[in-house]
């Protein structure tokens, strides 16, 4: 006897990150799910937009902090001096939602216009799972090289924003962001590109403003 | 549980190989033992915006393999299901 299923095996996660994204439609909070690989610049492009972010005085941000077993991230965020909690898991290489729902009575979401969440450095298995975000955003260092949207197209297409961070260090590197342009754009033709560097403050303005564009009004 | 149909995309980040191992070994002791697990492969579609062409997509492709153009978009490979088991 053929039992017939046609279940997507994501559908417990699903359903646990709508439920998160009601709660965040609640808050009128934009969530933005950042995504890269260990030692990408995520901590610190985080604290420079987060420290960015409260001196425009547009939005109140707040963070999730994913690590697979220290506090260290959290650590830098929290001296940001914005509210800020820690997920350790537990060498789970992604966040999923229901990670996210264990954490959100910890955060006073009715006080946040923007709430981040510093994924596990990872380009492969955080695509995969929703959290409830409004949308992910996929970081690539210039260290890293040029050949990561080809060799990992599927975040890429995830994704809504694109953010190649560690700009200063271009110079050093052969780089080539055409190339990764390009590569980026076959994975998402829509892709919105950004160019920073959080050491130096180059291209910030226009990652913040992308940022405060998108936050809904309250 | 004589077998077990899954269909995996191309993209998912998922290794058949991998998943079978584990599904073998998390079935032990239950009603799955033994069960014949058939994962099917499913291909992302590349397109290409200029000759109008289209291919399985594997990873690493940077152009149309037709015309060469960069202008290339993708489509599907990000499944994993289960389709359908099969009882005694």
């Amino acid at each position: 006897m053929r039992v017939k299923v046609f279940q997507d095996i994501l559908d417990a996660n699903d359903r646990l990150a709508e439920m998160n994204r009601a709660v965040f439609a609640e808050h009128h909070l934009l969530v933005l799910n950042l995504i890269g690989s260990p030692g990408c610049g995520k901590t610190t492009l985080l604290e420079k937009t987060l420290a960015s972010l409260l001196a425009r005085k547009k939005l109140r941000p707040g963070a999730v902090e994913g690590d697979l077993e220290t506090s260290r991230d959290a650590e830098r965020i929290a001296r940001c001096g914005v509210p800020a909690v820690q997920i350790n898991t537990q060498g789970a290489c992604h966040l999923d939602a229901a990670m996210i729902q264990s954490v959100l009575p910890a955060l006073p979401l009715n006080e946040l216009d923007v709430l981040f969440i510093e994924n596990v450095g990872n380009l492969v298995c955080p695509a995969d799972y929703d959290l409830g975000e409004t949308c992910k955003v996929v970081l690539l260092s210039v260290t890293e090289g040029d050949d990561k949207p080809a060799k990992y197209p599927y975040i890429f297409r995830k994704a809504r924003a694109a953010v190649v961070t560690k700009m200063d260090l271009l110079q050093h590197t052969d780089f080539a962001l055409d190339a990764a342009s390009r590569d980026m754009r076959i994975a998402k033709p829509d892709i919105v590109a950004f160019q920073v560097s959080a050491r130096t403050g180059e291209g910030m303005d226009r990652w913040l403003e992308w940022i405060e564009s998108l936050a809904p009004r309250k | 549980m004589r077998s077990l149909r899954m269909k995996v995309g191309a993209l998912s980040g998922v290794e058949a190989e991998s998943l079978r191992f584990a599904l073998e070994i998390c079935a032990r002791g239950t009603r799955a033992e033994g069960a014949e697990v058939v994962i099917e492969r499913l291909p992302a579609r590349g397109m290409c915006r200029s000759c109008r062409g289209a291919w399985d997509f594997e990873i690493g492709d940077t152009q149309c393999p037709a015309c060469g153009s960069p202008e290339v978009e993708l489509h599907g490979g990000d499944d994993l299901r289960v389709e359908s088991f099969d009882m005694e």
